[in-house]
């Protein structure tokens, strides 16, 4: 009796993680399933968290008016290829529908002469972003309350720690425990999404934040990918700076130890204004070059413009600068120094077109799941839109498909027994400490942002220690049990972000060998897949399919 | 991260406690009601979520993040 075990859920379609992805496909899969069960199920309280609820909520939104496939391509091309293309154009082709559904729930976007006011986003020519009053905290607000209109199942505080497989290898739901009481609780269910976003190793802010799901699904015998791709950005630890980008249009510049501004030298097109990552690999090569610290120079900014920046329409942004009061003035418009800051992996999970992982029963949706390498300022939540719709709309199929799932007694007792004694007799400190060696390995730009063969030898040797103490440690209570959980998928994600670098012999993107500078499209145009195996894992390559913009080489003529 | 809570001023609604993110907020029976309770200030991500969502502004969250490695 499972329910002796623990708390049982039963459910036709679990949706795990209720950021953008998840309540996306929470709401797509009581749509296509009206009369079945669907079950949101977050660490934390649904519409108050995530990523995504401390996000301004840009999102890319294709209207009837603009041209589809430009808009593909332009998302490809700025992807340098590393891009899922036919869910690209599916994600943009529903993604006009979800935005007249957010309005209908009661979502603002503003309007000028009854149009929806749309702007340009860094590094993409053609595609446009708009977002919501209120930022992500609004829009995820609005969400809960439509699932909750429509009948979706919420269950808040669960933190899941292991997929459910029936003997055949299928998902069969999900097993976890109650953050705060410690119950064991388990849901079975038809299908399973995981929308619990990708891998930080706790960068700072709300970046502390973190997902657990892309190792779920690997332990389960999921495909995972972009395992060498990361998101970098420019920043300081002293605030969080959203505003860099209209500050470039107002003026602002990097520059370097000597005050000159270095971005038009790496970027003669775009110079300031080029996209994060590549703001990122110039500062880089100005450290190479013994030119730091680098600075954003805001001195050019006249001083009636200047407290727009000291204001944000993202609330906790607002509250922080607000409550620097001229702390943040001095450290915003004076010399306050820069770093090329990594953010977090693009780790995702490996899926189709209709967001099916290599596992039946298991679906991704949001950044869990990796539609691409680099999203840019509005296709983060843009995918995470159109992932969670797709994902929703085939775990509901599934779940239909599949037939009733089955969660062995001897499975959830285990994982019962291996979870209670995860938080007995243990330390208070050792998710801190293990973090804490985790991020000194990982941050230095040398490891994670300008990547070299030895370099990340060494770190893989280094890891290996930090992992063996996170195997054999124990938390003190379930609060660091779930801590210590999420740095062991971050030590984890950390040992596959260093191999699928060391494997991939060229620069692409967020991905930057010293020792192999150069794209390589010959060689590179491949996804680097890996897999759980035999203790260990597998790491191979396949091509990266271009049915819809062709590869880059073919738009070179051949001389004839 | 967080640094105080008015407890004078705190009418025990207790919403601060569910919208942390980070499990930093416990209502707990102290002295016949029921409190805010801070556990692993140390985890808080200054979100500023339980400030933003207090009815009756007595929560301080200081606008401090906990240093962590640089890239150099
Ligand atoms: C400050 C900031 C501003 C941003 N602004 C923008 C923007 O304007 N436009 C844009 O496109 N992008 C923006 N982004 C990026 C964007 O917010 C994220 O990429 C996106 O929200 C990710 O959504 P998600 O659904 O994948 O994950 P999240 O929103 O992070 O949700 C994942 C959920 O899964 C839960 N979870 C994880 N693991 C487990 C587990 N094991 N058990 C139970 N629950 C679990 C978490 O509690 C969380 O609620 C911003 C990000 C930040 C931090
Ligand atoms: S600021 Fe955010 S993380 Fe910190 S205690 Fe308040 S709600 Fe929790
Ligand atoms: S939200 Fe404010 S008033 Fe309500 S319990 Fe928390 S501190 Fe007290």
């Amino acid at each position: 009796m499972l329910e002796k075990i623990g708390r049982l859920i039963d459910t036709d379609v679990l949706v795990v993680g209720a950021g953008a992805g998840g309540l996306w496909a929470a709401l797509s899969a009581k749509r296509h399933l009206p009369d079945g069960r669907v079950t949101l199920l977050d660490a934390h309280m649904v519409g108050r968290t995530g990523h995504t609820a401390f996000s301004n909520a840009w999102m890319v939104v294709v209207t009837p008016d603009d041209d589809l496939d430009a808009c593909v391509r332009d998302i490809v091309e700025g992807n340098e290829w590393v891009a899922e293309q036919e869910l690209i154009r599916d994600i943009l082709s529903v993604s006009h529908f979800q935005l007249l559904e957010l309005e209908k729930m009661g979502l603002v976007f503003p309007k000028e002469n009854r149009r929806f006011i749309r702007r340009p986003t860094r590094g993409l020519k053609v595609t446009k972003v708009l977002k919501p009053d209120g930022g992500g905290l609004e829009y995820c607000w609005r969400l809960r309350k439509a699932l909750e209109a429509e009948g979706v199942d919420l269950v808040e505080r669960v933190f899941i720690t292991d997929l459910a497989r029936d003997d055949g290898g299928r998902v069969t739901g999900a097993l976890g425990v109650d953050g705060r009481t410690g119950e064991f609780v388990i849901v079975r269910a038809g299908a399973t999404v995981l929308a619990t976003n990708s891998v930080t190793f706790r960068a700072g802010f709300v970046r502390d934040l973190t997902g657990t799901g892309t190792q779920l699904a690997y332990d389960a015998g999921a495909v995972l990918t972009n395992a060498e791709f990361g998101y970098l950005r420019p920043g300081t630890p002293k605030f969080y700076f959203e505003g860099i980008t209209f500050a470039i249009q107002d003026g602002a510049r990097f520059v370097n130890a000597q005050g000159e501004p270095f971005m038009e030298r790496y970027e003669p097109d775009w110079a300031d204004r080029a996209d994060v990552q590549a703001l990122s690999k110039a500062m880089v090569r100005e450290k190479k070059a013994g030119r730091t610290p680098l600075y954003l120079d805001m001195s050019l900014i006249p001083e009636e413009e200047r407290g727009q920046y000291l204001q944000s329409s993202v609330a906790w942004m607002d509250y922080f600068f607000r409550k620097l009061g001229d702390r943040a003035r001095i450290d915003m418009f004076g010399k306050t120094e820069y770093y090329p800051l990594f953010q977090m992996t693009k780790l995702g999970i490996k899926t189709d077109a209709a967001c099916r992982s290599s596992v039946p029963g298991l679906l991704a949706a949001g950044l869990a799941q990796a539609s691409c390498a680099s999203h840019f300022a509005g296709f983060h939540i843009g995918a995470c839109n159109g992932t969670g719709w797709i994902a929703g709309r085939s775990a509901a199929d599934d779940a239909r498909r599949l037939g009733a799932p089955r969660v062995s007694e001897g499975n959830a007792r285990s994982v019962e027994a291996e979870t209670l004694a995860g938080w007995r007799d243990g330390d208070e400190k050792i998710d801190d400490e293990l973090l804490r060696a985790l991020q000194t390995l990982i941050f230095p730009y040398e490891v994670s942002v300008l990547k070299h063969e030895s370099r990340l030898r060494r770190a893989l040797a280094e890891l290996d220690a930090i992992e063996e103490r996170g195997a054999r440690s124990r938390a003190a209570h379930v609060h660091g049990f779930v801590r210590l959980r999420e740095t062991r998928c971050m030590v984890e994600t950390a040992r596959l972000m260093l191999e699928a670098s060391l494997m991939r012999r060229e620069s692409r993107m967020s991905h930057m060998r010293e020792d192999y500078p150069d794209r390589d499209d010959e060689a590179w145009l491949n996804w680097i897949l890996i897999e759980k195996e035999n203790g260990g894992r597998r790491l191979w390559t396949e091509p990266i399919a271009t049915p819809l913009v062709p590869p880059p080489a073919s738009d070179v003529q051949p001389d004839r | 991260m967080i640094i105080d809570i008015d407890l004078e001023k705190c009418t025990s609604c207790g919403e601060c406690d569910p919208v942390c993110p980070a499990d930093i907020i416990h209502m707990e029976e102290q002295g016949g009601r029921q409190v805010p309770v801070l556990k692993h200030v140390e985890h808080c991500v200054t979100c500023f979520n339980c400030e933003i969502f207090c009815p009756v502004q007595c929560i301080d969250v200081h606008p401090i993040v906990r240093r962590r490695p640089l890239p150099w």
